[in-house]
């Protein structure tokens, strides 16, 4: 690879090519056509004209000199001699005059035409720059979209996660009082059991108590076996799946759930559902809710100082659908703690997670409902929520 | 008067009451249930109690719960066997319960012979603590029936003195405490020293029981 010549360089030489080229040129027209050589002088400063053009100032002052060794040199008498012959002085120094002159103006008008040129370039380049910097923006753009997608399908998979893992939490919560209700069923069986294979064996035996016991085993079995079936749709991992729901019987389903709980706090219930417009909803996670605001109340009605009730109404809401109230006569919540209430991890029990409300507000926010308190005191709180009543655009399938 | 004990089932549960009922009632226990303590305070059992009893008691329960029933036999001075049978039951609380002498602490669901041999065992106390009622009443009666210088002489004669040590400290003659302590003897229906000194124990143990109440 032949490495390039300095670009200063190929300019000098091409000052030089043309002023001798020139020079020959000159010599040929002579040559054939026999004309004196001053007219011929115009070739040279075509040359140093020419040279100034191609290499700017310095080849142009070179083609001069040049230009001037030679005219002297092969042109002005004696001629192949350098001589001071006084009488072309004034010639021979408005040769250089002009050639300068002519040489600086070529080089100067060379120059700007450069300057112009370079801005253009200058401007292309810049677009260029800027077309890039843009398709570099427009990249980033649509990556980070892809990235947003991927966050809010995770956001989905994770809320979907947060409302298995807050059923959980409701249930574990919960499982000292769910246990009992299997439990106490499970002791009777096993009592009645017990007590039938006595009174068969016993003599004399008496058939009509070995019925009755085995009468109160199927009963208690069924009992059971109900607890264990509500149990197991609260904690099972389901996709969101909404239905037309009534919601009079998810609230009946909850109370065999809390029915224990409720007698032994001597509390008492009044469930009284109007008739409403049936609403599209996710069963279980609704009795997610439901359960979550019953303990809740259940939580807050621990003192004995006065007869507690919890009521569960519902009625159709003004803006169309239904409006679900939970009234008990409980603690209440403060007024700084009101607006914060249904914020994740805020708790104003010592021993919660602060997920109960949080999730119930998710859930109901997620079928298109709201969520409040409607007013609380010390002498109770009723908290209210709403579910629209025509079906709402479906969840994305996998969000539970 | 040898009354069989009967047993006091007290359970919020209906289910776990009946359950109980029968099964206890097959073993050949004479069994009455009660839905609440409260319910059971104010029953023939602690208004006039007739017969020797044993409790089988829930713990959680509306009202009252097992543990504010046990606290307040123990403040009226009504000594009865209790056999606890809870849902969820954990160590301290079994605890507590048998530092207050209960019979047992037995959790749900619980095998027939536990329950039967723990209500056989508190049944066998409910008796036991009966009859010491019984007797300590008869005794205390007894007693009542002294004068008081025949009071004066049993005392010293429980402490161990001679005839002639009492008949000097109590400035009277020898026969004449003689006299007394026949009086004593056949009043306090005892037919030996030993047996005066055991009821006199019996009753000093009740007056400090009294004295501590």
């Amino acid at each position: 690879m032949i490495t390039p010549l300095p670009d200063s360089f190929r300019r000098y030489a091409a000052a030089i090519a043309i002023v001798v080229g020139a020079f020959f040129l000159k010599l040929l027209i002579q040559e054939f056509t026999g004309i004196n050589h001053h007219p011929l002088l115009v070739l040279e400063f075509a040359a140093v004209i020419a040279s100034a053009w191609v290499g700017g100032l310095g080849p142009g002052i070179l083609a001069v000199a040049l230009s001037t060794f030679l005219v002297d040199y092969l042109f002005i008498p004696p001629r192949y001699a350098f001589n001071g012959d006084i009488r072309v002085l004034p010639w021979f120094i408005e040769f250089i005059g002009c050639a300068i002159v002519g040489a600086f103006l070529s080089a100067r008008q060379r120059e700007a035409r450069e300057a112009l040129q370079k801005a253009h370039d200058d401007l292309e380049e810049k677009v260029h720059q800027r077309t890039r910097e843009l398709e570099k923006v427009n990249a980033k753009l649509s990556s980070e979209a892809i990235e947003r997608e991927r966050a809010e399908e995770a956001l989905h998979q994770l809320s979907a996660e947060h409302a298995r893992v807050s059923r959980l939490t409701t249930m574990g919560e919960f499982v000292a009082s769910i246990s009992h209700e299997i439990t106490q069923p499970l002791a009777s069986i096993e009592a009645n059991a017990s007590a039938s294979l006595r009174w068969l064996s016993n003599n004399p035996s008496n058939r009509a108590e070995a019925e009755a016991a085995i009468l109160r085993i199927l009963r208690d079995g069924h009992h059971a076996r109900e607890i264990v079936e509500q149990i197991r749709s609260l904690l099972r991992k389901t996709d969101s799946q909404r239905r037309i729901m009534d919601i009079g019987a998810a609230v009946h389903e909850m109370l065999p759930l809390i029915d224990g709980e409720l007698k032994r706090r001597g509390i008492t219930v009044q469930i009284a559902m109007s008739k409403t417009p049936p609403v599209m909803a996710d069963r279980i996670e609704f009795q997610q809710v439901m359960l979550n605001l019953a303990l809740n109340s259940l939580e807050a009605m621990q003192t004995i100082d006065r007869k507690h009730q919890l009521s569960i109404r519902s009625q159709p809401a003004p803006s169309g659908g239904i409006l679900v109230m939970f009234e008990d006569t409980g603690c209440g919540v403060g007024p700084n703690q009101v607006d914060r209430i249904f914020d994740p991890l805020f708790s104003t029990k010592s021993s919660g997670m602060g997920l109960g409300l949080s999730i119930c507000r998710s859930i109901i926010e997620r079928h298109g409902g709201k969520i409040w308190i409607h007013q609380s005191s010390p002498e109770g709180t009723v908290i209210h929520f709403t579910l629209p009543a025509t079906a709402v655009p479906a969840g994305r399938p996998g969000v539970g | 008067m040898e009354i069989e004990p009967i047993l006091i089932i007290i359970d919020d549960d209906l289910a776990v009451r009946e359950g109980l009922d029968s099964l206890l009632r097959a073993a050949g226990q004479a069994v009455v249930t009660y839905s609440s303590a409260s319910e059971f305070l104010t029953s023939e059992y602690i208004t006039v109690p007739s017969r020797p009893v044993c409790i089988l008691l829930d713990i959680r329960m509306p009202g009252l719960s097992g543990f504010d029933l046990q606290a307040e036999l123990i403040a009226r001075n009504h000594k009865l066997p209790i056999v606890f049978l809870t849902g969820h039951g954990d160590i301290p609380m079994a605890v507590a319960a048998m530092k207050k002498d209960a019979i047992s602490f037995l959790t749900k669901p619980v095998r027939e012979n536990e329950l039967l041999e723990a209500v056989r065992t508190g049944c066998e106390v409910g008796r036991r603590w009966w009859l010491e009622t019984q007797i300590l009443k008869t005794k205390q009666q007894d007693y009542q029936t002294l004068t008081a210088r025949e009071r004066e002489v049993m005392e010293e004669v429980v402490a161990g003195h001679p005839n002639k040590q009492i008949a000097a400290s109590l400035g009277i003659t020898e026969i004449t405490v003689k006299v007394h302590r026949g009086q004593v003897m056949r009043k306090m229906k005892v037919n030996s020293l030993a047996e005066l000194v055991r009821a006199a124990t019996l009753l000093s143990a009740s007056k400090d029981d009294n004295l501590l109440n």
